[in-house]
Formats: structure tokens, sequence, C-alpha cells
């Protein structure tokens, strides 16, 4: 059977990955965006931003930020280090949320409840 | 917070004494089941017949992905016919004539029983820290309003978020030391990921991703909770696999690649000739 051409020419040219790195990529991402939470939690509870609304558009904001500077430093190319592009855009987002809620929440009560 | 409709002072010394307490001891403790995890931690004993049953698997997925295109066209038909007729008459099976009998039980195998043994040991690292500390916090700092969530919650959250204040009218975001504890539970992940590293035993949430992965087959180890049935199953489909896969020689037209990078225009038509696979 002959492949039709168009998709063997995707098929040869597909990336091919070195698993050890993506884990590795996949590793920094992910230590990127654990500082992101914790960082950027502190930040909104310093400021003392309150309700669902105002936290939630912060973290996307920096969330956003992080993700453009990695844009950035990857040289506008997300899919040379990962298998996805838009893996730079999400990856860990939703997992870091949790860890922004809480360091919210703490630097909101050192600052601005305990006075 | 000023002009909040609600304001009570809390006490310095319950942040100092309650709040920050709990938040360093989860953090510790997290460490120390880390790290109790790794002592625990047996290597797994392969046996020989094992690892050349997954290695078998694994080689044949390499062959059928985009990393077999480095072999020219016979080389590959040539190991994909030895691996499907080996697949067919389950040569590399760590035990052949168990393929056909029924779903062994996993207490009689020795090698199931240490995996089970090491995910019980896992979950008992999780569940007694964690219970320890929850009846620590219920039977010290019970009734404690310990900070102000600085996001609305709706009423149906007061039961569970003040359990032990009994004041009706209290807004619901001044929450109890429990209800801090499940903030931490829940939020101390990425702190374990900065100081612990990507992979750490700490955050107890891993181990379902850990057991999730024990159905994907051939991950590169040996599993030993798998069934041998279910072993002779993957050979099969691998078999098939195998017959279905694609394969294109990675230095088919390389000429004209390599002139396009010199910036030699070459006819398509010309470079490429069509190989039937």
């Amino acid at each position: 059977m002959s492949a039709p051409a168009d998709a063997s020419k995707t098929l040869a040219s597909a990336n091919r990955f070195s698993p050890v790195a993506l884990r590795n990529n996949a590793g920094v991402l992910q230590y990127a965006r654990s500082s992101l939470a914790f960082i950027s939690g502190a930040a909104a509870g310093i400021l003392g931003l309150e309700g669902w609304l105002h936290g939630f558009l912060f973290y996307v904001a920096s969330s956003l930020v992080l993700s453009l500077i990695l844009w950035l430093k990857t040289g506008f190319n997300p899919k040379r280090y990962f298998p996805t592009p838009d893996m730079l855009w999400v990856h860990e987002v939703a997992g870091n949320a949790f860890s922004y809620l809480l360091f919210w929440t703490l630097a909101y009560g050192l600052v601005h409840v305990y006075d | 917070m000023g002009q909040d409709a609600q304001q009570i002072f809390l006490d310095p010394a319950i942040r100092d004494w309650v709040l920050i307490p709990i938040m360093l001891v989860m953090v510790l403790v997290g460490v120390l089941r880390h790290h109790a995890t790794q002592l625990l931690n047996s290597t797994p004993k392969g046996n020989l017949k094992g690892m050349r049953e997954s290695a078998a698997l694994l080689r044949a997925r390499t062959l059928r992905s985009p990393a077999g295109f480095i072999l020219p066209f016979p080389a590959f038909a040539c190991r994909r016919t030895y691996l499907a007729s080996a697949f067919e008459a389950g040569s590399y099976l760590k035990n052949p004539q168990a393929a056909n009998s029924g779903p062994a039980n996993p207490m009689t195998d020795p090698a199931g029983m240490e995996a089970m043994m090491d995910m019980m040991k896992k979950n008992m690292a999780m569940i007694v820290p964690q219970t320890l500390i929850m009846s620590w916090i219920t039977f010290f700092f019970s009734g404690f309003v310990l900070i102000k969530l600085p996001f609305p919650l709706t009423l149906r959250f007061k039961a569970m978020l003040q359990r032990g204040i009994e004041t009706a009218d209290m807004d619901v975001t001044w929450v109890s030391s429990l209800s801090w504890y499940f903030l931490n539970l829940f939020g101390l992940r990425s702190i374990f990921t900065l100081i612990l590293g990507e992979d750490n035993a700490a955050g107890g949430l891993q181990d379902m991703n850990q057991m999730q992965m024990m159905g994907m087959p051939g991950m590169g180890a040996q599993q030993p909770m798998q069934q041998p049935g279910e072993v002779a199953n993957m050979f099969k489909s691998e078999k098939e696999f195998l017959e279905l896969a694609q394969h294109e020689w990675a230095l088919m037209g390389v000429e004209a690649r390599v002139l396009e990078l010199y910036g030699v225009k070459v006819d398509a038509t010309e470079g490429e000739e069509k190989k039937n696979v």
C-alpha cells in the first residue's frame, strides 16, 4: 500500500522528541508555575484583592505574563520544546490554582486581618 | 479591612501559635513523608524473563514510531516480520503456558505480593500523618476563628468551614482552623515542588497518577501487577499495530533536501521516487 504523499510527508518530517528532554522541559515549566503561584498569591494578598473576580483575573493575568516571557525565551517557537504548542500556555495553570488560593489567603490574613 | 460589614479583631497570638504552626507542621510532615517514602521504597526485583517481556514490547513500539524511519525499508520489514512472528508465537512471554489460564490470584505470585505491599506502605505513609494532624487540630484548635478568606462563599459552606464555631450571624468568610488545614492540604503542592523537586512524594496526589500509570502497557519498567493473560493480549495487539505500521525512510530524497539547504532548487518529482510500503 502506498501512503498518500502529504500524509507521509508530515509523518517523516514530524518532530522527534527526546523523552528525557521533554520531561526536563515539563519540570522547568512546573517549577516556574509553582513559583508564580506562590509569588502572585502573596502579591494578591498584600494588595488586598477581594472577591473571586479580582483574584481570578490577577492569577490569569500573571500566568499570561509568565507564558509570554517563556514564549519569548523559546524564540516564539514553543513547538521546538513542547509536543503541543499550547502546553506552554495552559500546562499546570489549573493545578497550581490551589497554591495561589492558599498564599492569597495567607498574605491577606497576615497583612489585612491581623493588624 | 476598615469598611467591612463585620470587623473582628483577632489576637496576634492566634497567628503566632495556631496559624503559622499549622502551616509549618504540614510542610515539615510533607518533607518527612517524602523522605520516608524514599526509604521504604524497595527497588523492584526484576527477573530476566519479565524484563525480556517488557523490552520486546518497547522495541516493537520504537520500531513503529517515527524513530524507526532511520532504518532502510528492507531492514524495517525484516524486523517487523521477526517481531510479529515472535509475538504471534508468544516466545517472549514470561510463562507461555499461563497465557491461556484464567486470571491468577495475585496473592500467590510473590512479585504481585510485593507490589501490593509497596502500595500499602505508600498509602499508610499518607493516611497516618494526615489523620494525626487532623486530630491534633480538632483536639487543640477547634472553635478558633483563624483567618478571613479574601473571596466570598455561599452560606452552604458555613456548616463545613465554621465547624465548632456556633455563631449564626458570622460571615462565611471567617473560617476555622480545620478549613485552614484543608486549604494547606491542597495548596502546599507547589511549595513541595519548589523545595523537594519535581516528582516528590510529599503531597500524595501523585500516587493516584502512578496507579493510573500502572495500567499503561510498556512504560519501560516491568509491571508486577499485570496478569499473564493481559500481556498475551498486549502482544497480540502490538502485532496488529506492527502490521499496520507505515514506514518512510528518513533518507528518502535526501539529495534534493540537502541541495535545497544550499539554495539549489530541485524539481520535487525528480528527486523523490515513490516507494511502495
